[in-house]
């Protein structure tokens, strides 16, 4: 009941968040512009041009009245058409949706798998030389700029080793189609020398993105165990006797795997961020790179379409984390 | 093979198309043009579409790729001759690389600022420099391998001196940046630039670079307003003639196309172009053209640059390449694969 | 003023900050300084194509880029790029968040709830995306990628100031205060102002860092810096042609870049230590 009250709550509090997102980009897109109708006819329209744009868009309309048109547009799944391509950009970013995804995913398993772990050993291990080093390695990883750190592992692992290709997600064609996600559909059509390509590319910009990510990880999952190393309840166990593994298995890791979910909506934005220069620099056909080439052809309708996408992706990211939240740890639902 | 541009080709059909991927093709083998000519013709092409470069080119030292276009940067050439599996194709070709003014637009309205313009422009060290001499010096409106090209005509070269002394005759004052528009995205668009814009600012001209879509730049060719105060510009080969080149660039008539983007007005030169254009006498076409030519480059109509030489990379397996000028392509039915 | 030496003094004292504290003065010193410090000051406008892409040597001691100039002189101001954009990108955040957290923090009900809602909706975008946004639709150039970083990130600020005002507001001896009928303007400059700087002083000291990460990328997807210009982020653009043999040219601006949040991380992270307990312990109540 509390969670239902707590999920209606959140939902509460989404709704006009995602409408202030929308409202956020139709400003960006309609009114920041001197002239939006010039920028969708394009720099080399004529007047008549510019002027018949803008009635086709009713752009000659009050603001109050395109802001509910566009509202509409969104909320029927119609992102406008690609100034480039002329496609529909609905159709243009589900197409591109799986490399993401898979990317984004993969980033994910890099981050969970060595990040928790390390901050947990960090933390068990405090003020040791291996607790200095992985401090010293988070603060260096959240300076170091993403793409210039996929550009240097490009460069050592597949130009002058040549142990990784240099970028896209694949030599040859894909797997037979099931999910898009081409490890995956490898896996289940049993296509062996895809999976082994697919792995193969997604090794250094799965590396290039959850690498940042995992110096946050690392950061919180430490600081989550030794507040929790720390309580009066483990401390208590430890007097009473009971071994070190045994508060470090069924305690601590608890706690610190709660903590993580936490902190997995932070992880997400910056990984969703990450993906537009990390898919740059390894030529990765996904989102991010498909909004890169729409800034190089200067097509609005593209940014405006993957920003809103990005927006509402995070905000849903969010509202699942603090959901699952509560579902693990009950004593949240109190605030 | 990798290709940045896709081509038809009637003896190929398309088999398989991702545009995130490329597209494979298989032999057509009722081509209307039939196979004598080839004992091992190639049964399947796969292009790949890759957006970066370096993964071209390394891709073509390993041997993953047979064949890429002939647009790579000299450096990258240079790399390719080293590598074992790679043999280079160079031919010169029909494909000139000028920086058009906008005639009617002050200040290159004044002769003596285009002069100046032209003279500032460090040919040498663009085109030896930058691009490692993989080009041809070409200081007149159409290729230097072309008929109609005037003998003799030195055209511009890198001299401040001469730039300063022209800019002195100027009556227009300068009192603006000049704005030089490049396509965005083309590395070679922004180094040449760039050498503009340190040879201009030598002679106290600032200039502010504006990279832009292609489609963007073509579309602002269209009317004198927006066609912007210089840009960066290559003409290839539509056809094998020199009205492919000046004729389309300077004879007022073609003003509104891309290629006519300099407005440029001469009545003489309209009238000896037009009659050049209906003439079938090739001597006096050819003597026509000479003759425009030399006024246009006196004119300084634009910045002359140079014709490119293609260098396509293949496989040294890969036999029977034929180069054409059109278009820059090669013909897949002709080659085959040891 | 004593207070300033004795927060200079634990800077000092803890050395991580006192590092992150000496590389951002030497930062600074690069810029201010870079015309007389940079061997080739004339590279950022000239070029020298016949020394394309040397390596480092005692002539060019980090190399040359692809039209001839020194790398080290270009980098040197570069520098004073990158410093520009991190201190305007943070004022203008400043000198909008502060006011609106403060605003929101001081007043109850909606305008105060509408305020932080608008600054949630911010958030909502991670910071590169919608300052691609932005970017793009104002036109690339460095100024709007000031402006876009600004609009960005104003919400960190709010957020921060907010939180610090309503837990001063909900003290007791505000209540008596208000209750005695002082002005606001007291109020604020004298007691909520000293309580919010440390905040402050510490979030604008960690953002520098991102906004520098962040800038770096718009100029490397061509945002930013117009070309030719020797912004660090570019400046790596151009260099991936060119790899993996001119490795000086892509290792030198990322080193760089990389200190340089390095610098301010460190010193961030000082400053929270130092200040937070401060804050705890407390001001006079």
């Amino acid at each position: 009941m509390r969670l239902l009250l707590f999920a209606l709550r959140r939902v509460a509090w989404l709704a006009p968040t995602l409408l202030g997102v929308v409202a956020l980009t139709f400003a960006i897109s309609h009114v920041i512009p001197a002239d939006p109708a010039a920028l969708l006819a394009g720099e080399m329209a004529s007047p008549e041009q510019i002027a018949r744009v803008r009635a086709e868009h009713g752009l000659d309309q009050p603001a109050s009245v395109q802001f509910v048109r566009y509202l509409g547009r969104i909320a029927r799944g119609d992102l406008g058409r690609s100034l480039y391509t002329t496609r529909d950009i609905s159709f243009d970013l589900v197409r591109r949706l799986p490399a993401t995804l898979e990317l984004t995913l993969a980033a994910m398993v890099v981050t969970v798998v060595l990040g928790i772990p390390i901050g947990v050993l960090s933390a068990l291990r405090r003020n040791s030389l291996l607790d200095h080093a992985v401090r010293g390695a988070t603060i260096a990883g959240l300076a170091i700029a993403a793409f210039w750190m996929g550009i240097m592992l490009q460069l050592l692992f597949a130009m002058t080793l040549g142990w990784t290709p240099l970028g896209g997600r694949l030599t040859g064609f894909p797997p037979r189609t099931i999910t898009h996600l081409y490890v995956l559909d490898a896996l289940l059509t049993g296509d062996w020398s895809a999976l082994g390509s697919a792995l193969n590319h997604l090794a250094l910009p799965a590396l290039t993105l959850g690498i940042p990510a995992m110096a946050t990880v690392v950061r919180f999952t430490r600081a989550g165990v030794l507040d929790v190393i720390n309580s009066p309840y483990v401390l208590y166990q430890r007097a009473m006797g009971v071994p070190a593994s045994v508060v470090v298995w069924k305690y601590v890791l608890r706690n610190a795997a709660i903590s993580t979910i936490t902190q997995l909506g932070l992880v997400f934005g910056v990984l969703l961020a990450g993906s537009v220069v990390v898919e740059t620099v390894f030529d990765w056909p996904g989102l991010g790179l498909w909004a890169v080439n729409s800034i190089v052809m200067s097509d609005y309708n593209a940014i405006m379409a993957f920003t809103l996408w990005v927006a509402v992706v995070y905000i849903a990211i969010n509202f699942l984390v603090d959901v699952l939240h509560l579902l693990v740890d009950p004593r949240e639902s109190a605030a | 093979m990798a290709q940045q541009q896709r081509r038809r080709s009637g003896s190929y059909a398309l088999e398989r198309y991702d545009p995130a991927v490329g597209f494979t093709a298989v032999r057509f083998k009722d081509h209307f043009l039939g196979w004598g000519h080839n004992q091992s013709p190639i049964e399947r092409i796969d292009f790949r579409s890759v957006r970066e470069t370096t993964s071209v080119v390394l891709g073509l030292i390993k041997g993953d790729f047979h064949g890429t276009d002939g647009f790579l940067p000299a450096d990258q050439i240079d790399r390719l001759r080293k590598s074992e599996n790679v043999r280079i194709v160079e031919q010169e070709t029909m494909r000139i690389f000028t920086i058009q003014l906008n005639n009617q637009r002050a200040p290159m309205s004044d002769v003596h600022v285009r002069r100046a313009i032209s003279y500032a422009f460090d040919y040498d060290g663009f085109n030896n420099g930058v691009l490692k001499g993989t080009v041809v010096r070409n200081p007149v409106p159409l290729p230097n391998n072309m008929w109609g090209v005037p003998k003799g005509v030195k055209g511009y070269t890198y001299d401040i001196d001469q730039a300063k002394a022209e800019l002195a005759k100027a009556s227009v004052k300068i009192d603006r940046p000049l704005r030089l528009h490049i396509v965005a995205g083309n590395a070679q668009s922004e180094q040449a630039a760039t050498v503009m814009k340190a040879g201009l600012e030598k002679i106290g001209i600032t200039v502010q670079i504006v990279p832009e879509p292609w489609p963007t730049l073509t579309g602002r060719a269209q009317k004198v307003e927006t066609t912007p105060d210089m840009w960066t510009l290559w003409v290839s080969t539509l056809y094998a003639d020199p009205n492919n080149w000046i004729g389309e660039s300077y004879n007022s008539k073609y003003w509104g196309t891309w290629k006519s983007s300099s407005w440029y007005k001469n009545e003489r030169v309209d009238d000896l172009l037009e009659r050049a254009l209906r003439s079938r006498d090739q001597a006096e076409r050819a003597k026509a053209y000479e003759e425009a030519s030399k006024i246009v480059v006196d004119d300084a109509a634009s910045v002359f640059i140079y014709n490119t030489k293609e260098y396509g990379p293949f496989n040294k397996r890969v036999k029977g390449v034929r180069f054409c000028p059109v278009g820059s392509g090669q013909e897949v039915r002709w080659m085959s694969f040891e | 003023m004593s207070e300033v030496g004795l927060g200079l003094r634990r800077i000092y004292e803890d050395r991580l900050a006192f590092a992150g504290l000496v590389i951002l003065i030497a930062l600074v010193v690069c810029a201010v300084l870079a015309p007389r410090l940079a061997p080739y000051p004339d590279d950022i406008k000239e070029i020298h194509p016949k020394q394309r892409l040397l390596p480092p040597s005692a002539n060019h001691l980090l190399g040359t880029d692809r039209l001839g100039g020194d790398i080290l002189s270009r980098l040197l101001f570069g520098a004073r790029i990158t410093i520009a954009i991190a201190v305007i990108a943070m004022g203008v955040s400043l000198a909008i968040g502060v006011p609106v957290g403060l605003v929101a923090g001081y007043f109850r009900g909606w305008p105060s709830d509408l305020l932080m809602r608008v600054a949630d909706v911010f958030l909502a975008v991670p910071q590169i995306v919608l300052a691609i946004a932005i970017a793009q639709t104002l036109g690339p150039s460095i100024p709007n990628v000031i402006l876009a970083l600004s609009a960005t990130y104003w919400p960190w600020f709010t957020r921060v100031v907010y939180a610090e005002t309503r837990s001063t507001m909900n003290e007791t001896f505000v209540e008596a205060t208000r209750g005695l009928g002082s002005n606001p303007g007291r109020l604020i400059f004298l007691h909520l102002l000293p309580n919010v700087a440390s905040p402050i002083i510490v979030r604008a000291s960690l953002g520098m860092g991102f906004t520098i990460l962040t800038a770096a990328s718009l100029s490397f997807l061509g945002l930013g810096a117009e070309p030719h210009s020797p912004e660090w982020g570019r400046t790596i653009a151009e260099s991936r042609a060119y790899l993996p043999e001119a490795w000086w040219y892509v290792a030198a601006p990322g080193i760089a870049i990389f200190l340089v949040v390095m610098g301010f991380n460190l010193l961030g992270d000082g400053l929270r230590d130092i200040l937070d307990p401060r804050i705890r312990t407390g001001r006079a109540r």
